[in-house]
C-alpha cells in the first residue's frame, strides 16, 4: 500500500458510508451466510430465502467465506520470540509483589534443568518489586559493641541416609517430593513444626533428630511444609490438607507462581530457545529501557547476563530458615571492574553481590584443629537502614602451606577460536598459564588441549618439572585455524583420568571467551558430563576472558556443575590472582558440598533479607540431604554472606504479611525458650571432606547485643561498603540510605591490612562508578500505555 | 480454570491464542511486518496491565482494538491514515469488482486454489471491507468487529457484504465456486 491519493479525512462521511434498503437486504443474506444473523432479522431472511437466487447467493458466499478463512493458513508465521520476551517482561513489571512469596525454593523450577542460577528470576519475580518501606524505624541501639563470635564444633552427624552418590542436578528435587509419603506431612507434627519456630525454641537442630529417626518419617515435616509452596502444582493435592489456613495461601500462591513460571517457560521454550536466555533478555530489555539514560552503554553484542531479582525481606514467622550453597566465584567483580574501567556502568545483572563480597579476603580466624572451615558471625547496626541490623557470616577455609600442597594434575582446555585473538583473550590466558607453570614442581602434571580452532592435544600430560616443554607448548598456542571442536572436553577429561592423582588435585581448567564448542553441543549432556566427572574427582575451573561474546551465565553454570569456580580474567593482575595466588585455593578443595543454613529466631528477628546468593538458594530440606550438590571451598578461600535483619518490635512489616507475631492465629503459639530470647540467629554449616560422602555439621549462634556499625570489625564495615556498592550499581530498591559517598568513606576506613591492594583498588572503582552514575534517583517507572476505552 | 490467584497466566494464554490472528490482521492493515509486530506487541504488553475481570469474555476484541489503534498511529505518522477510512479503496480501482490483480492471467494461472486466489483479491479490496472480512475470518462476530473498528454494526454488515459480493463476483472466483458447489453440493451448478 502506498500513498496514491491525498490523505482523506476519515471522519467525514463518504459514499461508502451510505447504503440503501436493497443493499441492506442483501447484506442480511451475507450475514446469514457468515453466521452473523441477529435473531431479529431471522424472519426477514427467511422470506428472502424463498427466492432460489438468494439461496444460491448464500451458498456461494459460504464457499467463498470458507475459502477466505482458509487463506489464514497462507499467512502463517512462526510465533515471535520477541513478543514473548516483551510480554514476559511486561508481566514482571506489572505484577509487582505477590502475597505469600514462597519459602526455600527447591532448586528445580523447570523440571529437568540444572539448579544454579536459572530458576531464581521467576521465583522471586513477584517478590522482586516488593519495595522495602523502611521508614521511621527506631535506631536507638547505643549499647557498646559486643560481637558474638563463637565456633562450636559438634560431633559429626550421622548420615542422612543413603551413600551420597552425587546425583545429577537435573533430576533433583521433584522426584523426592513426589515420592514422599502422605503421612509425612499430614502427621500432627506438621502444624507444630510448620513454620519452624519450634526449631528455634529447641535451640539445637531438631531437624537432625528427625532426620536420623528411622523409617519413612525421617524427612523433617517443617522442611517439607516449607518446601511445599514452590513444589509443582501436582504436589499440592498431597500437601494441602494438612496445612493451616495461612499456609494454604502460601501454597496456592507458590503453586500459581510456579505454574506461571512453567507456562512462561513453555511459551518461550517451544521456540527452541533456552528459557533463561529468553527470559533474561526479555526482562533486561524491558527494565533496561526503563532506566534513566546513563552511562550504561550498549551491551557488547553477544554478552549474556542472566537476569535475577534480589532477595527480598522474608517474615521470620513464615520463613525462619535461609539455606544456600556457598559460592566462591568472583567473576562478577572482575566484570564490574572491566565495565567501570572502560567508562561504563555494568549491566545490573552482571552485578552479583556475593561475588563482589567474596572477591576480597577477610581477616576471619583460620579454623582450629582438624576442621577445614571456620565460621565467624557478627552483627551491627545496618548502615543504610539504621533501624535494622546487618549480619555478616564469614567462612574461612583452612590454608594449605605450599609445601603440603598435594600433587596437581591439571589439564588446560583452551579455546583457540578466531575470536580469542584479542590481546585480552588468548594472550592473557597464555600469560596466566605461564605464571602458573612457574609455580609447579615435579609433583604436578600439566596437559593442554585446545578446541574450537586448531583443536587437539597440544601437550600430553607432562611433569611440572619440565617447564621448558610446557612453556613452549603454551607459547605455541595460536587462535584461528579450522573449527572442528570435537572431542575437546572429552579429550581433556581423558588426559586428566590417565594421570589421575589419588588424593591430589585433579582439575580441568577451561579458558574461553564464551564459545563452548567443546565437542558436546547439547547443554544438558555437557552439564551431565561435567557433573559425572566431578563426582569422579575431576573438577572444573572456568576462566572467562575478553568482552563481546562472554556467556557469563553459561560459564558460571557449567563451573557449578563441575564443583569448580568461575573466574573472569580482566587483566594480568587478575590472572595472577586467580591462577597463582589462588592456585592453592581454587585447585585444592578442602571441603565440598558446603551448605549454610541460617535459622532466625522469631523471638528476636521479625524479618530478614539475604544480600546476594540469589542463584545459590536451596530448599531447606536439602540442607541435610547429602545427595544434594553444593559449592566447594578451597584452601584459604573465604566466603562472606550478609543479612539485613529487622528486629521484632520495630514496627515495620517487611514481609508484607500480617503483623509478625511468633504464631499467627490458628497456629500453635510457641513459647520461646530462654536461650532463644537473646539469640538473633544460628548459623548451621554442613560440608563434606573432599573424599567423603557424609556431611559434617557445625553450628554457630549469634546473640543480639546491639553494636553500632562504626564499632564493628573492619571486615564487616568493608563488606557493608561492598554490598552498598553492588546495590547502587544494581539500582536496588534495598539500597536504603547508601550513597556512593558513604561507600567510599566506609571502605576507606576499613581497608585493614589489604595485602595485594585489592581494597584500595575498590576505592578507585567506587569513584569511577560515582562519576558514571546518573545523578537522578532510582529509575522512574515508565507509565504503562493505556488503550482507548472500548465502547459497549 | 484459572482464577484471580493466578494473575498472569491468562496473558500468556492470550498470546498463544491471539498472536497469529492479531499478526495477520496487523500486517494486512499496515502492509509492514515490523510495524505490525510492534502493534501486536503493544496490544499484548498493554494487556499485561489490564484486569482480567474487566476484560472477561472480550479479550479478543479488546486486543484487536488496541492493536488497531496502534496501527492507526503508525498510519497517521506515515500520512496513510486514509487507508483505514471508509473511503475509496487503496488500490488503483475505486469501487466495484476487483480487477487489477485478478485480470492478470499470468498471476491467476499461478493460483492453485480458491484460497490462494482470494488472498490476492482480498488485498485489493477497499481497506474497510478487507478489514471487516479479516476480522470475521479471525472469528470475531459483527458486534465485536463493530467494537474493534468503532463502526456501527449495520455498517459492518454492509462492509462485509460488499467485500464478499466483490469477491464472489470475480469471474475466476465464480468458476471455482461453481466447481466447488458442484462438488460439494453434488448438484448441477448454474453459471450465470
Amino acid at each position: 500500500m502506498t500513498d496514491r491519493q491525498p490523505p482523506a479525512d476519515a471522519s467525514l462521511p463518504t459514499p461508502d458510508d451510505r447504503w440503501d434498503a436493497t443493499e441492506e437486504r442483501a447484506a442480511l443474506l451475507t450475514a446469514h451466510a457468515l453466521g452473523q444473523l441477529d435473531a431479529a432479522d431471522r424472519s426477514a431472511v427467511e422470506r428472502l430465502l424463498a427466492d432460489p437466487d438468494a439461496r444460491r447467493v448464500v451458498e456461494e458466499t459460504r464457499v467463498v467465506a470458507e475459502a477466505l478463512r482458509a487463506t489464514r493458513r497462507l499467512d502463517a508465521a512462526p510465533p515471535s520470540t520477541d513478543l514473548r520476551r516483551a510480554v514476559v517482561a511486561a508481566l514482571a513489571r506489572a505484577t509487582g509483589p505477590a502475597p505469600g512469596e514462597v519459602a526455600d525454593r527447591p532448586p528445580a523450577t523447570v523440571p529437568g534443568t540444572p539448579r544454579a542460577r536459572r530458576h531464581l528470576g521467576w521465583l522471586t519475580l513477584s517478590g522482586a518489586l516488593a519495595a522495602s518501606l523502611l521508614v521511621g524505624l527506631v535506631a536507638t541501639r547505643e549499647s557498646p559493641s559486643v560481637l558474638s563470635e563463637r565456633e562450636v564444633a559438634l560431633p559429626r552427624s550421622s548420615s542422612t541416609g543413603q551413600p551420597a552418590a552425587k546425583r545429577i542436578a537435573a533430576t533433583d528435587g521433584l522426584p523426592a517430593l513426589r515420592e514422599r509419603p502422605v503421612g509425612d506431612i499430614s502427621g500432627s507434627g506438621l502444624a507444630a513444626d510448620a513454620n519452624g519456630v519450634a526449631q528455634a525454641r529447641a535451640g539445637g537442630e531438631p531437624a537432625e533428630k528427625a532426620a536420623t529417626a528411622p523409617g519413612p518419617g525421617r524427612r523433617n515435616a517443617a522442611d517439607i511444609a516449607k518446601s511445599a509452596p514452590p513444589a509443582p502444582a501436582h504436589d499440592l493435592s498431597v500437601a494441602m490438607p494438612a496445612t493451616a489456613e495461612r499456609q494454604r495461601g502460601l501454597l496456592r500462591d507458590g503453586a500459581d507462581a510456579d505454574r506461571f513460571a512453567r507456562k512462561a517457560a513453555t511459551a518461550v521454550d517451544r521456540l527452541g530457545e533456552p528459557v533463561d536466555e529468553a527470559l533474561e533478555r526479555g526482562v533486561r530489555e524491558q527494565f533496561g529501557v526503563a532506566r534513566p539514560a546513563d552511562a550504561r552503554g550498549d551491551m557488547p553484542s553477544g554478552e549474556r547476563y542472566a537476569t535475577f531479582f534480589e532477595n527480598r525481606f522474608r517474615s521470620t514467622a513464615d520463613a525462619p530458615l535461609s539455606t544456600f550453597s556457598i559460592d566462591v566465584d568472583t567473576a562478577s567483580y572482575a566484570l564490574v571492574r572491566r565495565f567501570l574501567s572502560a567508562g561504563q556502568l555494568p549491566p545490573p545483572d552482571a552485578v552479583r553481590l556475593e561475588e563482589l563480597l567474596n572477591y576480597f579476603s577477610y581477616a576471619d580466624p583460620a579454623p582450629a584443629g582438624d576442621d577445614p572451615i571456620s565460621v565467624t558471625v557478627e552483627a551491627a547496626t545496618c548502615p543504610w537502614r539504621p533501624g535494622h541490623r546487618l549480619v555478616r557470616v564469614g567462612l574461612r577455609g583452612r590454608d594449605v602451606p605450599r609445601a603440603e600442597r598435594p600433587a596437581g594434575n591439571l589439564v588446560f582446555l583452551v579455546d583457540v577460536s578466531g575470536s580469542m585473538a584479542d590481546d585480552d583473550k588468548l594472550p592473557l590466558v597464555k600469560q596466566g598459564l605461564t605464571m602458573l607453570v612457574e609455580e609447579l614442581d615435579e609433583n604436578d602434571r600439566v596437559a593442554i588441549v585446545t578446541y574450537a580452532g586448531d583443536a587437539g592435544l597440544r601437550l600430553p600430560s607432562t611433569s611440572g618439572a619440565e617447564k621448558g616443554a610446557i612453556l613452549a607448548a603454551i607459547e605455541s598456542l595460536t587462535s584461528g585455524g579450522g573449527t572442528h571442536g570435537s572431542a575437546g572436553i572429552e579429550l581433556a577429561y581423558a588426559q586428566a583420568a590417565e594421570h589421575f592423582v589419588r588424593g591430589g588435585v585433579n582439575r580441568v581448567i577451561l579458558a574461553t571467551d564464551g564459545d563452548l564448542n567443546v565437542g558436546i553441543t547439547d547443554d544438558r549432556a555437557l552439564a551431565n558430563l561435567i557433573t559425572a566427572k566431578a563426582a569422579g574427582g575431576t573438577f572444573l575451573t572456568v576462566l572467562g576472558v575478553g568482552s563481546g561474546n562472554l556467556q557469563d551465565e553459561k560459564l558460571e553454570t557449567i563451573a557449578a556443575h563441575g564443583n569448580g569456580i568461575y573466574a573472569y580474567l580482566d587483566g594480568a593482575r587478575e590472572a595472577r590472582k586467580v591462577l597463582v595466588e589462588q592456585l592453592t585455593g581454587s585447585t585444592i578443595t578442602i571441603a565440598k558440598d558446603v551448605k549454610i543454613q541460617v535459622e532466625f529466631n522469631p523471638a528476636v528477628v521479625a524479618s530478614w533479607r539475604q544480600l546476594g546468593y540469589e542463584n545459590r538458594l536451596m530448599a531447606a530440606r536439602d540442607f541435610r540431604d547429602d545427595t544434594k550438590d553444593a559449592g566447594d571451598i578451597g584452601a584459604g578461600h573465604a566466603v562472606t554472606a550478609l543479612y539485613e535483619v529487622a528486629l521484632v518490635g520495630e514496627a515495620d512489616d517487611q514481609s508484607g504479611g500480617e503483623p509478625l507475631k511468633y504464631a499467627a492465629p490458628g497456629e500453635p503459639r510457641r513459647e520461646p525458650a530462654a536461650a532463644a530470647g537473646t539469640e538473633l540467629l544460628t548459623v548451621k554449616l554442613r560440608f563434606k571432606r573432599p573424599d567423603g560422602d557424609t556431611s559434617t555439621l557445625r553450628e554457630v549462634p549469634l546473640a543480639e547485643r546491639g553494636g553500632d556499625f562504626t564499632a564493628a570489625s573492619a571486615d564487616l564495615r568493608f563488606a557493608a561498603a561492598v554490598a552498598g556498592f553492588g546495590m547502587l550499581l544494581r539500582t536496588s530498591e534495598h539500597a536504603g540510605d547508601a550513597t556512593w559517598g558513604w561507600v567510599a568513606a566506609t571502605a576507606s576506613k576499613a581497608l585493614g591490612a589489604d595485602a595485594g591492594g585489592w581494597r584500595t583498588e575498590f576505592l578507585d572503582l567506587v569513584r569511577r562508578a560515582e562519576s558514571l552514575a546518573p545523578r537522578v534517583g532510582p529509575p522512574g517507572v515508565t507509565p504503562s500505555p493505556r488503550p482507548m476505552p472500548l465502547t459497549r | 480454570m484459572p482464577h484471580a490467584g493466578e494473575p498472569q497466566a491468562w496473558v500468556l494464554e492470550a498470546v498463544e491464542a491471539y498472536e497469529a490472528p492479531l499478526s495477520r490482521y496487523a500486517r494486512h492493515l499496515l502492509d509492514d511486518f515490523d510495524l505490525a509486530a510492534d502493534a501486536v506487541q503493544h496490544a499484548f504488553v498493554t494487556l499485561c496491565c489490564e484486569s482480567r475481570e474487566r476484560l472477561e469474555g472480550r479479550v479478543a476484541p479488546w486486543l484487536f482494538r488496541v492493536c488497531r489503534n496502534r496501527a492507526l498511529d503508525h498510519l497517521r505518522r506515515a500520512g496513510r491514515e486514509h487507508t483505514l477510512g471508509d473511503g475509496p479503496p487503496t488500490g488503483a480501482h475505486a469501487d466495484g469488482p476487483v480487477t487489477a490483480v485478478a485480470d492478470d492471467p499470468a498471476m491467476l494461472a499461478e493460483r492453485a486454489d480458491l484460497a490462494a486466489l482470494l488472498r490476492g483479491l482480498l488485498a485489493d479490496l477497499p481497506a474497510a471491507q478487507r478489514e471487516t472480512i479479516d476480522l470475521w475470518c479471525e472469528g470475531l462476530t459483527y458486534r465485536q468487529i463493530a467494537e474493534v473498528t468503532g463502526r456501527q454494526e449495520g455498517h459492518v454488515r454492509v462492509l462485509a457484504h460488499r467485500g464478499l459480493t466483490s469477491l464472489r463476483g470475480h469471474p475466476r472466483v465464480r468458476s471455482l465456486v461453481t466447481h466447488e458447489r458442484t462438488r460439494v453440493a453434488d448438484a448441477p451448478a448454474s453459471t450465470s
